[in-house]
């Protein structure tokens, strides 16, 4: 007997709402890795699902981290999604300390886990590095160059390329990731991360040089 | 202490062979007179200093009928060496051919780990060495004996871990400080080599200078070799966290210190309003790294061109020191003109105290 149109929508928006959790425990999973190790089992195992479950709603682990990567990127732009065409210097400031504040949180926790497993995974499958950095990093920076070119635009900015500068922008807000990768145990550093994401983003607007150093550049 | 691809002491060997003897005039048929008179002692066209092979006597990777009869954890055995580029010479006896290979840090710790399952021996070649080529069957153990020069008679791995287990100068080793030991020597070449700076440059203007450290920093951190190192030290944190930590001290916290000083230098001379030199210096360094290192870690897209790198690390410059807002003349422009020439509003004058 075929089924109705009803039960076949009411199906897909199960499959999609498991999907969405599944990925949300999986994010969760990656930001609070404990003592374990960072394979791919491990962290099935302590999102709380079984392979039986996650299997049901991906196709494969590609599919799987891929929906990772995407989740963690729309999580991350939202601030600059929320407000796409700045009017002042503040709004801009607000949207990029909002922005920085979730990139630098999720830099310091759930990206960690992931870029190891990428990295893990990249060894048995290379073409899913590239396809998890475009669904990842390379949409967060997208969106990023878009508001800025239209703070550009706009002249509230003043810059010549707005790729470049959003990726200057997405390095100085990385550097927690740096940190939990490379600097085992984290070295610590003055204030907290909301005075560091304030000062980035304050360095980022208007630079470091005093006046004096400015008029000096201006005279030459 | 190993020196592989040692070139300062190749070159050394070479003035020694040049000046202390006087070269025989030999000639031999179809052989050019210059190279059959440059043959040193040994009957080699160079001479090359006798240097230590890290030889890893393991278990077996896969179950073999034979596995019952040797050693249960030396059961095969193979002869590594470090490079100066962060690579490693692997040298691995098979049943149909001798693997002779570079293998990229990522790959070499892979074989490192299989021998930290069985044991790790770090012992020194001799040259010219007392095999011999009539020793007969050539399984790994005979193989290794004869790659470190040794006239050993033993026909498994186990007795060959034995044999040179009993000379004095045979030390164990194991992989964590191995990789210590190549990423401290590797890393800060580099880094000493990026972040050198003449007394000369150190008198340039900040921005100048800047733009200088940034761009030898960012050629370096694009070397192939040394993301390779980076890869692996990333990739290798858990399992060998202190060679990771060797990586960032003498990579990026090294630049974070340079940059540091620079900073504290120009705002005592007061080219800058900065309250913390040590996070100016983080985030410059991260406006340097922006997308491109992780890119270039990840092995994702090409590795930028030098202009790309002196484009990149100018624009990092003039953003820490100028910001991404708009100078104040054209703030002034703006606002004259929307005012229709008249006095600045409130948003416009704030503005201008803010920016300056």
């Amino acid at each position: 007997m075929r089924r109705s149109t009803s039960a076949r929508a009411d199906d897909t928006e199960s499959r999609q709402d498991s999907r969405s959790d599944i990925v949300s425990a999986i994010s969760e999973a990656l930001a609070h890795p404990g003592d374990a190790p960072g394979g791919l089992d491990n962290i099935f195992h302590r999102s709380g699902y079984s392979q039986k479950d996650i299997w049901s709603a991906f196709e494969s682990i590609d599919d799987l981290v891929v929906a990772v990567a995407e989740h963690e990127a729309l999580f991350i732009s939202q601030p600059l999604m929320r407000r796409v065409r700045p009017n002042t210097l503040d709004d801009v400031r607000d949207t990029l300390v909002a922005f920085g504040l979730v990139a630098s949180r999720e830099y310091s926790t759930t990206l960690v886990g992931f870029v190891r497993m990428m990295m893990a995974e990249a060894a048995r499958n290379p073409s899913l590095k590239k396809r998890l950095y475009e669904a990842g990093s390379e949409i967060v920076t997208r969106r990023l160059r878009e508001f800025l070119s239209e703070a550009n635009e706009r002249g509230i900015l003043s810059i010549s390329d707005a790729q470049v500068c959003a990726e200057q922008l997405m390095g100085l807000l990385r550097e927690p990731l740096y940190q939990a990768l490379m600097l085992n145990p984290v070295t610590s550093q003055n204030g907290t991360t909301a005075d560091r994401v304030k000062a980035g983003v304050e360095r980022f607007l208007h630079g470091c040089a005093s006046a004096r150093s400015v008029r000096y550049e201006r005279a030459i | 202490m190993n020196a592989p691809f040692d070139t300062a002491s190749a070159g050394r060997s070479l003035l020694a062979r040049s000046s202390d003897r006087p070269l025989p005039l030999k000639v031999v048929d179809d052989v050019p007179s210059d190279l059959a008179n440059c043959a040193d002692e040994h009957g080699s066209l160079v001479t090359v200093e006798p240097v230590d092979w890290i030889i890893c006597f393991v278990p077996g990777l896969k179950r073999q009928w034979w596995h019952r009869f040797v050693h249960h954890k030396h059961k095969h055995v193979f002869a590594m060496r470090p490079t100066n580029t962060g690579s490693w010479l692997l040298v691995e006896p098979w049943w149909t051919r001798m693997m002779v290979t570079i293998l990229p840090p990522a790959d070499a710790v892979k074989f490192l780990r299989w021998g930290g399952t069985g044991d790790i021996l770090r012992v020194r070649e001799q040259v010219p060495g007392r095999a011999s080529q009539m020793r007969g069957w050539s399984n790994c153990a005979v193989i290794t004996a004869f790659v470190l020069g040794r006239p050993s008679w033993t026909w498994t791995p186990h007795g060959l871990y034995k044999e040179l287990l009993r000379e004095k100068t045979t030390r164990r080793e194991n992989v964590e400080q191995l990789l210590v030991d190549q990423f401290a020597k590797v890393v800060s070449q580099y880094s000493s080599n990026a972040l050198s700076v003449s007394a000369d440059q150190l008198s340039l203007p900040l921005r100048e200078l800047l733009v200088i450290i940034g761009r030898n920093l960012l050629e370096t951190m694009m070397t192939p070799a040394l993301l390779e190192v980076c890869y692996t030290a990333i990739l290798e944190a858990d399992r060998y966290p202190n060679a990771t930590r060797v990586y960032a001290q003498h990579g990026p916290k090294r630049a974070i210190e340079v940059l540091t000083n620079i900073l504290a230098r120009a705002k005592q001379a007061g080219e800058i309003d900065l309250a913390d030199c040590e996070a100016g210096a983080r985030q410059f360094l991260g406006m340097l790294y922006g997308n491109i290192h992780l890119e270039a870690v990840l092995q994702l897209g090409a590795i930028p061109t030098l202009s790309e790198i002196d484009l990149r690390a100018r624009t990092a410059v003039k953003v820490f020191l100028d910001g991404a807002g708009p100078d104040e003349t054209a703030i002034l422009e703006r606002a004259v003109l929307r005012n229709g020439g008249g006095s600045l509003p409130v948003a416009g004058r704030r503005a201008w105290v803010y920016l300056r």
